[in-house]
Order: structure tokens, then C-alpha cells, then sequence
């Protein structure tokens, strides 16, 4: 479209990789339509302009955004209102159009680049070194002691940032119905706060809307008085899902348990971490049942080493509006933590201030090996309402049974069994 | 950069309001093609206020609806006058003819106010992720249409279609259906260099140097992990009190007294305090 110099561009600079995912059939129609309606905005601009904006589009799509037929059409009529010699202003404006969240806001720039002149990184496989592999190389290369050295000094697997295993999460259907019946009951139980709608009731405030109606029927004479009154609001619940390695094996239930929170009457808000926190809302409510892979996932960032207390840090920092003193807050992660202690105590200790309550469920707490003395678990241990062990449907039932999401939760209601209480 | 877009830039500064390139492009955007503008990004960098230099900018006038939990058709859109109503039914001079539910009796809140004010004003959505999903669906028509149905008077439509800005905090996601009728800008802190433009801008008669101090001293802040860090409105507030007090230059004990301009919690204060006030200035 353009260049530096600031004079026409007419070819893309294409490389291979590129070009195949633009031959993507799916959405095709789409592409066509978003063509055809480009070339009302096309009498404007030139047509190769048309031509690679609509090109761009599909582009944009195998890199999670929602760029449909609207938004290019949007982004043609934008651009017939700036100058195209101007790179900058090109890119603001499709960035305008096409971005939908702060994420996508902060990718569009290099993506743009990346598509209109070739810059930046293309696909590039993620280095993965497994303790293995890097111990089988410390002895394959034995005599290089320079490798030797490097090896030794390496941090253990768990808290390398090279290390660390990233996966798709998905729902398993196979037990969906039954935890969905089991979260169903849990959310009945949480404390649900007034909120500020209204609803008719036989005590309250005078509801004019209906008095008057009714009132019509009887010449303007009311005959009787109807009320309303606050509506109890939906229960609020944040879930947090560690994505360490550590937890793959109970990612398929604890995905289901957050899609079945996403779509049961609560207000809920489901986050992945592992080094860092990433909101997953929208998405796992749109896609948990079809799977989303890593890289929609935004987690290809993420490293090894799990990071509790930097992870609820930045839950405090950049999403601190979600926490209500309404607000449930469910963790669920084994608590092995790379991350300083301190940072989790500094974390725990906000939110403790914040949640109306913090449950932590740890699928490992059944294993009779298994005892919070672990750093991290004695440090959060006691920030907590109920540390509990939920791995799977039973456990998940349990739990709920023993008044895990009761309103008068007490200390008594987890001494028995796998549940327990915190300290 | 485009003639209209350095235009609006400059008018945007004429009316105190410094805005980057990305940001008055979406702008010069959002009014040539008749687009809500959807802001998203920390609290205090100067969403609202977009709105009201905006409205300046223009002439316009400006219409805002602030969002809560709980808002709905009968607070941002329009409601009956009921007593009135009431009374119209009962008075025998009122012929059978005459409906109650008539413009006489309608009472318009800010959406309706938007629709049919001429000239088209700047419409405010503040805060829209406090509102419910509800209300979400009920803006869909609104911003894509510039029109709205009330059942007992039919479809009401723009005269002119007003400017409108949307901003969020982030506290929920806002849907998706939403997001694709607006265009989107993340507004962030500003840099170094901009937000000392804009101090200098509301404060021209305090001391350069002191308010590169403020900001460094704000900017280290906004990096630490505070409760509520803080934003453009509070630099301003606390370089104003610095002034007031005839400080040239920052120290601990000046600081120890106008801290309230700057942060709002007491844990926030304690977390400074026990870490010591010359931190803010300290390398």
C-alpha cells in the first residue's frame, strides 16, 4: 500500500507461509462479499488498494481477530478519508477498525508490518528444553566443559523460563452434563447480593409503571397499589486456571468446570496463568467445547516456571474492577510456584481484602505424598476461606455437598475427609 | 498526516486536550464516517474527558449517560410520565381521543436526547461495561441504526447522527456484537515527554522543573503495584497542590503533606510511606 519513502506501493511483498494461509478456503464467501461491497468504497480508492485490504483481512483472521465483510468495508471508507502516503495514519486506522481489544491493539502494529512489508519475525517455532534433553546434552557433549558448566548452572526444570509445557484446553464433553449439575447447585448456594433492578413484588416501592396501566382499565381510579422491589443480583465468581505442565492432567475437568461457571446464572470471569494472567471470558464461552490451542489462547508468551504471586499481582493491577466485595474467587492450581514468595504474600493479602472469599482447589491434595508445606501453599494457606481437593466429578460433588459455596461457610464444614480447612 | 487530522489535533490543544496521532486519527475517523468510537484503558487517562474537549472542539453540546449496574430503557432511553398520566385520565376535559401516550407525556433520558437534539451533540456512554448485558443489546440498535423503537410511538430516528464515545474500564468484556459497531482505541498512560506537555499546558505558571519531578515521581507509582495507581487527573491535582504550597522542588516533607492528591487508599499510603517518601524521586 505504502512504503517508507512514502510513494505508492503496489506489490506485497509475499512470502510462502503467508500466502497459503491467505488461500485459506473458510470464510472465502465472506472475502467475496466484503469485495463486492468494497466496490461501491473501491470507486475512491484504486483497486489494488481494495485488493489488498480484503487480502489483509483473511490474514488477520489466522491471527485471532473477527476481521469480517463490516470491518473491511469500514476500513476502505476509512481510508478514502486519509492520506495513503502515510504509513502511520494507514495503520492507525485499520488498527481503528480491526483491533477489538487491548491485546489486539498491541499485536496490529507488528502484524501490519509483518504483512504489508515483510518486517519483523515470521512463524517461528518456540524453543522447548525439557530437563531431559538438556541433561542428555550435558553428557552427550561431556568433554565440552564450557556445555558442562552452562548445564549445571541451568535452573532446575521447574523454575527454568525455558522450560514448560503450553497446551490446547478444551471441554470434555463426557462429563459436562454431569459437573454442570453439580455447578448448577453450587452457584444456588453462593450469597447473592441485591442489585439495583427491579422486580414486581407483593411489598416494596410503589411500581408506577404497572399502577398506571392497571389504573387505565378503571377510568384512571387506582384501584390497587403494585409494588417492586430489588432483584437479588447473579452471584459474582472469578476463577483463575493454572496452565503449568504440572496441571495438564487435570486441565480437562477444570476447563469444564469454568465453562460450566461461565454458563450457569453466575457473573463469572475465568482467567488461564501460568507466568502471567490471561482473560479468557469471551472465548472459552464462545469455543471451550470445539478447544482452543495455544496460540488463541494468547499463552504462546507464556514460559516456564509458574508464577503465582506475579499472576494475582497483575489479576490486582490491571483487572482490580472484576474484584467486588461480592466477588468469589476460585483458584484452582497445585501451588508450585518459581515465582518470590513475598509477591504472592503482597497479592494474597489485596485480594483477601477485596473477595468476599477465596476457595482453592488442588487436585493434588488427595495424594497422600502431597502436603502444603510447599512455599507458595503456606504463604496463601492463610488468605484462604477453604483449600480443598476437587480433580474430578466426585470431588467436585463432594465439595459442593459439604457447603464449600454455602453462605455461612465455616471452619467446621471442611474438617472431614479430603476437604480441608485452611491452618 | 492528513490536513483534517493535524487540524483536529490542533484544535483538540487549543481546548487543553493533547492527543497522539492514533488516538486523532480514530477521531477524524470516527466523525467522517459517522462511527461510535469505543475507548478502553486504565482509569484516569482522559477518556471522559476526550468527550468533553470534543464537544468544545465542535460546538456541540454535550449528552452523558453514565452506566451503573442495574441501568435500564426507563433511565437511558425514555419513561412515561405516570402521575401526569394519571391526572390526564381523570380530567373530563381530556377528549377520548387524546392518548397519554403522546410526546406530552413522554419524558426523554439521554439516548432520546441524542437522537433528536440539532444540531447532533457528542454523546457520552460512560463507563459502559457497569452496565448489564441488557443494555448492551439495547445499544445495538442504537449505534448501528441511530434509531430507536418505543413500542407505543413507533421508531424514533436521528435528525443528524450524533458523535458518539463510548469508554470502558474493563471490568467485564464487553460483547462482541457491540465491539463490531464501534471503532476501538486503547488509551494508556501518556508518556514522559506528553504528560509533561499536558501539566504544563493546565499548570503554565509552576516551575518546569518541578513538574518533570511529578511526573517521574507519578510514572514510578503507576510501575509499582498500588491499589489504585494513579492517573492523569491526580498529577495534575498534586503539581497544583505543590505549586500552592510554593514548592520549587520536591522533598519529603512537602510530600508527606499533599499525598492525598496523589493517592487514594490507605494501604496505598502505608505501602509508600514504609518504603519512604524520597522513593519517588530517588533513582
Amino acid at each position: 500500500m505504502v512504503n517508507r519513502k512514502g510513494t505508492c506501493h503496489t506489490v506485497e511483498r509475499v512470502d510462502p507461509s503467508r500466502e497459503q494461509t491467505r488461500r485459506e478456503p473458510s470464510n472465502s464467501d465472506t472475502d467475496h462479499k466484503a469485495q463486492a461491497e468494497a466496490m461501491e468504497v473501491g470507486k475512491r480508492v484504486s483497486a489494488e488498494v481494495v485488493a489488498q485490504v480484503s487480502r489483509f483481512a483473511p490474514w488477520l483472521r489466522s491471527h485471532g481477530f473477527r476481521a469480517t465483510a463490516p470491518e473491511t468495508e469500514a476500513a476502505l471508507s476509512a481510508l478514502t478519508h486519509l492520506d495513503l502516503t502515510d504509513e502511520g495514519d494507514v495503520m492507525c486506522a485499520l488498527r481503528a477498525v480491526y483491533a477489538k481489544s487491548p491485546a489486539q491493539w498491541g499485536s496490529f502494529e507488528s502484524l501490519f508490518r509483518r504483512y504489508f512489508r515483510g518486517e519483523g519475525r515470521s512463524f517461528e517455532e518456540k524453543r522447548r528444553v525439557t530437563g531431559g534433553a538438556a541433561r542428555g546434552q550435558a553428557h552427550k557433549d561431556w568433554r565440552d566443559e564450557e556445555q558442562v558448566k552452562v548445564a549445571a548452572m541451568s535452573p532446575l526444570p521447574g523454575y527454568s523460563r525455558d522450560v514448560g509445557e503450553r497446551y490446547a484446553v478444551k471441554v470434555d464433553v463426557d462429563i459436562l452434563k454431569a459437573v454442570a449439575r453439580v455447578t448448577t447447585r453450587a452457584v444456588s448456594r453462593l450469597p447473592a447480593p441485591l442489585s439495583r433492578k427491579l422486580e414486581p413484588t407483593v411489598r416494596g416501592r410503589v411500581d408506577l409503571r404497572r399502577t398506571t396501566k392497571s389504573a387505565m382499565r378503571t377510568a384512571g381510579q387506582v384501584q390497587r397499589w403494585l409494588w417492586r422491589r430489588e432483584a437479588p443480583d447473579r452471584p459474582r465468581i472469578v476463577m483463575l486456571m493454572d496452565v503449568s505442565g504440572s496441571m495438564k492432567p487435570f486441565a480437562p475437568f477444570l476447563t469444564t468446570l469454568a465453562w460450566t461457571f461461565l454458563h450457569s446464572r453466575a457473573r463469572a470471569e475465568v482467567f488461564l496463568f501460568s507466568t502471567r494472567l490471561v482473560r479468557v471470558t469471551a472465548l472459552l464461552r464462545r469455543r471451550g467445547l470445539t478447544g482452543l490451542s495455544e496460540r488463541e489462547l494468547g499463552l504462546s508468551g507464556l514460559q516456564g516456571g509458574t508464577r503465582i504471586g506475579d499472576s494475582l499481582g497483575e489479576l490486582m493491577d490491571r483487572h482490580r474492577g472484576i474484584i467486588h466485595r461480592q466477588t468469589v474467587l476460585v483458584m484452582a492450581s497445585d501451588g508450585f510456584d518459581a515465582g518470590h514468595p513475598e509477591r504472592l504474600h503482597t497479592a494474597m493479602e489485596a485480594l483477601r481484602q477485596c473477595a468476599l472469599r477465596i476457595v482453592w482447589l488442588n487436585p493434588l491434595l488427595h495424594e497422600q505424598e502431597y502436603d502444603p508445606t510447599i512455599s507458595a501453599m503456606r504463604t496463601a494457606l492463610p488468605y484462604l476461606n477453604a483449600f480443598v481437593d476437587v480433580h474430578d466429578v466426585s470431588t467436585w460433588q463432594a465439595a459442593v455437598d459439604a457447603g464449600l459455596f454455602a453462605e455461612s461457610l465455616t471452619a467446621r464444614s471442611f474438617r472431614s475427609g479430603s476437604l480441608r480447612w485452611p491452618g | 498526516m492528513n490536513d483534517g487530522i493535524r487540524q483536529l489535533q490542533s484544535d483538540l490543544a487549543a481546548v487543553r486536550y493533547v492527543a497522539d496521532d492514533s488516538l486523532v486519527t480514530a477521531l477524524h475517523l470516527a466523525v467522517r464516517l459517522g462511527r461510535p468510537l469505543l475507548l478502553e484503558g486504565p482509569a484516569g487517562v482522559g477518556k471522559t474527558a476526550l468527550a468533553k474537549a470534543l464537544s468544545d472542539v465542535h460546538g456541540r453540546s454535550l449528552v452523558r449517560l453514565q452506566c451503573y449496574e442495574g441501568l435500564d430503557v426507563t433511565h437511558a432511553l425514555y419513561d412515561w410520565n405516570y402521575p401526569k398520566q394519571l391526572l390526564a385520565v381523570q380530567d373530563p376535559r381530556t377528549s377520548a381521543s387524546q392518548s397519554v401516550y403522546s410526546e406530552e407525556f413522554l419524558l426523554q433520558r439521554p439516548l432520546l436526547l441524542a437522537l433528536r437534539a440539532e444540531p447532533s451533540p457528542v454523546l457520552l456512554i460512560d463507563e459502559v461495561d457497569r452496565a448489564d448485558e441488557a443494555f448492551e443489546a439495547l445499544l445495538l440498535e442504537f449505534l448501528s441504526e441511530f434509531q430507536v423503537t418505543i413500542p407505543e410511538l413507533g421508531t424514533v430516528r436521528a435528525a443528524g447522527r450524533p458523535l458518539v464515545i463510548l469508554t470502558s474500564n474493563r471490568t467485564r468484556d464487553l460483547s462482541d456484537a457491540l465491539r463490531r459497531r464501534c471503532l476501538y482505541q486503547w488509551l494508556d498512560y501518556p508518556g514522559y515527554e506528553q504528560e509533561v506537555t499536558i501539566l504544563q499546558m493546565y499548570l503554565p505558571d509552576v516551575a518546569p522543573r518541578l513538574l518533570r519531578q511529578v511526573v517521574r515521581a507519578v510514572r514510578r507509582l503507576r510501575s509499582a503495584s498500588v491499589l489504585k495507581p494513579p492517573g492523569l487527573a491526580e498529577s495534575i491535582d498534586w503539581a497544583n497542590a505543590l505549586a500552592e504550597l510554593g514548592t520549587q522542588s520536591l522533598d519529603e516533607e512537602t510530600a508527606a503533606v499533599t499525598l492525598g492528591c496523589l493517592l487514594k487508599t490507605q494501604e496505598d499510603v502505608l505501602w509508600l510511606t514504609e518504603r519512604g517518601l524520597a522513593t519517588l524521586w530517588n533513582v
